[in-house]
């Protein structure tokens, strides 16, 4: 079979380029390991659109993230749950930027902070200031069903679903691309969207694979009430946690920077014990950590833990369940704690274009290079 | 049957990495038996041996979550602990000044009974096991302060969160977390056990003695007690010995460079003990951090359990487990 346009990974970053390629009139088709679209990290994240206060020390990083933070908002309005107080707090002990610092710092990237009183969420003791902020969460659901019928609209789209890539050759100016069941596929222009695998599919293509660390990550899902509930909460500048809505679930996600990720791996290709009891999962090919026999236990126990110690009293949560996922970090970042998008083109005729990157609504990057 | 609480266990260390591995695997046993959960701290004093590395390989196969905190130079107990107890999470956290101490499971565990009996501070006492020279400064001490310390050689403590926290805003620079627990006023027992080896603090000499004079200096008005009465004494002192020699000299002369020595020598004392009182002063303006962390490794509970090879879901159902508050 012959496409214009082959896409590798039903994530955001996929269905998007999928959206745009077929407004164009290219034929593309869109590949996907897992049965559906969204089963992974589009899906097992914070639900955060991103306005920048994560990153008060990668201004570029922020700048960025605010640029397309309007943008998200407007392309997905019926997504966005705007209908809670995000506050941002500074840790008084261990954070890596006071509070002076980040007041200065969203001055700089023209966000809105202003300062409240902290007690009202958090146990003042061991937060410096606290600030409201505009930070909104969006549905991933709702975003994958928009994005799916945008796709379907163009009908140029085709989707394959439950795909296996099994290697990749040039062939003139093509890709062609053997999949598990036999299907081969030609390109003449193909795009990584992969996210955690996007090494696996570069080393398939004959490409060099990038510096990566692998982490197992969690997002619980808990219940809250009270006060929580209509709120966001995000403890900054380093090892402390988040517990903020979840889209338009109802629930709210809690996550830490220390607990959640619960095993790393600095191979290029990702190794993990955890392999060992999943025939399906191995280096050249993660699994679905989520459905998988070897998943690890949750660590709710350490998160609230440290919830309860930063959290004033009446802000109980409950255990709702666990999402696990792979995130890929690129290693460069780990100093100044930017996240840049990567998009590399590494192939003109046939075209291959790879990109790698850790927020949702940076999907608009993709424009610049599709 | 185990306890439902989180208990956080911090231990200081200082170039201890040949006992690390089996401290930590005791330790351990002893919280995963003890119970529901538990994270281990392990503060890295500027180590310049294979610490932080031992410790990284002794994480393997522990039950709960174990976090290595690395100081880049020795900063010495107080600050030390304070960055561990900054960190730790528990409702109920142990302190162990030394990871050479030897103190039964069956002790840790009578500590935290007592605890829930209504003491939010339970000390661990070596039994007979204090040196002469600890035993004479706990008397002066307990003696001296205008606080009603009654303090002794202590090597593990049990403290429970709010006491933590009580502890933690007390705003003093100079920690000793012996006594600034007591200032927070919550009840503590202590509880003797019998130590197989006998208490050693594991710092040298001169380290001790200068711990020692920052409790005196930071628990007590002795310092300035003394100048006073220093200063009467000499002037009585030199004048005493005058006397003594204006019958038989005729010169004059030893009489008079003994009474200067003697008055010099106490006004030296004055502005040393004066000095003393001022670096304080200093340090409090100062404001500097009570440590500097150079980094922080989280070594989780599903990567231990990997490197021993147990993978996926463990004993302990997530599910089952409900917020404790």
């Amino acid at each position: 079979m012959r496409y214009d346009h082959l896409i590798l990974g039903a994530g955001i970053y996929g269905l998007y380029a999928a959206t745009l390629l077929g407004k164009r009139g290219l034929k593309v088709l869109v590949a996907e390991y897992e049965d559906g679209p969204f089963r992974r990290a589009s899906w097992i994240n914070q639900a955060r659109v991103h306005h920048g206060y994560h990153y008060p020390r990668s201004v570029s990083t922020a700048l960025r993230t605010a640029m397309y933070y309007r943008r998200f908002n407007a392309d997905f309005p019926f997504a966005i749950n705007r209908s809670f107080k995000k506050i941002y707090a500074l840790s008084s002990v261990g954070s890596l930027t006071n509070a002076a610092q980040f007041l200065k710092f969203c001055e700089h990237v023209g966000i809105p902070a202003t300062e409240i009183n902290a007690s009202a969420y958090f146990n003042p003791q061991y937060v410096e200031a606290a600030f409201e902020t505009e930070e909104y969460a969006f549905d991933p659901f709702a975003v994958r069903d928009s994005l799916m019928e945008k796709a379907r609209e163009t009908g140029k789209v085709d989707f394959l679903f439950g795909a296996r890539l099994l290697n990749a050759e040039r062939q003139g100016g093509v890709y062609s691309v053997a999949f598990g069941d036999g299907r081969r596929v030609e390109a003449p222009a193909v795009l990584n969207a992969t996210y955690s695998s996007t090494n696996q599919v570069l080393s398939k293509f004959g490409f060099q694979p990038m510096n990566i660390k692998y982490e197992i990550c969690e997002v619980i899902m808990v219940g809250v009430g009270g006060r929580l509930k209509d709120a966001g909460l995000t403890v900054m500048d380093g090892q402390f946690f988040s517990v903020m809505p979840f889209g338009l679930t109802g629930s709210h996600s809690l996550t830490s920077v220390a607990f959640t990720p619960h095993m790393s791996s600095y191979e290029k290709l990702p190794v993990f014990m955890c392999q060992e009891r999943n025939p399906e999962c191995t280096p050249g090919q993660l699994a679905n950590c989520n459905t998988c026999p070897a998943k690890p236990s949750s660590a709710f126990p350490y998160m609230n833990q440290l919830a309860k110690k930063y959290l004033a009293t009446g802000m109980e949560m409950g255990y709702e369940g666990s999402l696990f996922a792979i995130k890929p970090i690129l290693l460069a970042a780990e100093l100044d704690d930017s996240r840049p998008t990567i998009v590399m083109r590494l192939s003109e005729e046939p075209s291959f274009v790879s990109v790698l990157s850790g927020k949702i609504n940076t999907v608009y990057d993709l424009e610049e290079v599709l | 049957m185990k306890y439902k609480v989180f208990v956080s266990f911090i231990a200081y260390t200082h170039n201890g990495g040949g006992k690390v591995a089996g401290f930590l695997k005791a330790v351990d046993d002893y919280l995963s038996s003890t119970f529901e959960c538990h994270e281990i701290i392990i503060v890295n004093d500027g180590s310049t041996d294979s610490t932080a590395s031992e410790v990284e390989s002794a994480s393997r196969g522990l039950n709960g979550n174990l976090i290595l905190i690395n100081l880049p130079w020795r900063h010495g107990l107080e600050p030390a602990m304070t960055a561990g107890l900054h960190k730790s999470v528990g409702d109920f956290v142990y302190e162990m000044d030394s990871i050479d101490t030897d103190c039964p499971d069956d002790f840790l565990r009578k500590m935290y009974e007592t605890a829930v009996t209504g003491f939010d501070i339970v000390a661990g006492v070596p039994e007979a096991a204090q040196s002469m020279s600890s035993r004479l400064f706990y008397r002066f001490i307990n003696r001296v302060s205008y606080a009603d310390l009654h303090m002794t050689s202590e090597t593990v403590r049990l403290a429970s969160r709010r006491a933590i926290n009580a502890m933690l805003s007390l705003k003093e620079k100079f920690r000793y977390r012996k006594a600034l627990y007591l200032l927070t006023g919550y009840p503590k027992k202590n509880l003797l056990y019998r130590s197989p080896s006998r208490g050693r603090s594991g710092r040298p000499w001169y380290e001790d003695l200068d711990l020692a004079l920052d409790v005196v200096i930071g628990y007590s008005n002795i310092g300035i007690k003394a100048i006073h009465f220093l200063s009467a004494s000499l002037a009585i002192g030199g004048w005493a010995i005058y006397g003594y020699f204006f019958e038989n000299v005729i010169e004059g002369w030893t009489a008079i460079m003994v009474f200067l020595s003697c008055v010099f020598s106490g006004l030296f004392f004055i502005l040393g003990m004066l000095g003393e009182y001022i670096l304080r002063i200093l340090n409090e303006v100062k404001g500097r951090p009570y440590y500097t962390v150079s980094s922080v490794k989280v070594f989780s509970e599903t990567a231990n359990a990997a490197k021993a090879g147990r993978v996926g879901r463990l004993e302990r159902d997530s599910q089952a487990t409900e917020p404790s508050r």
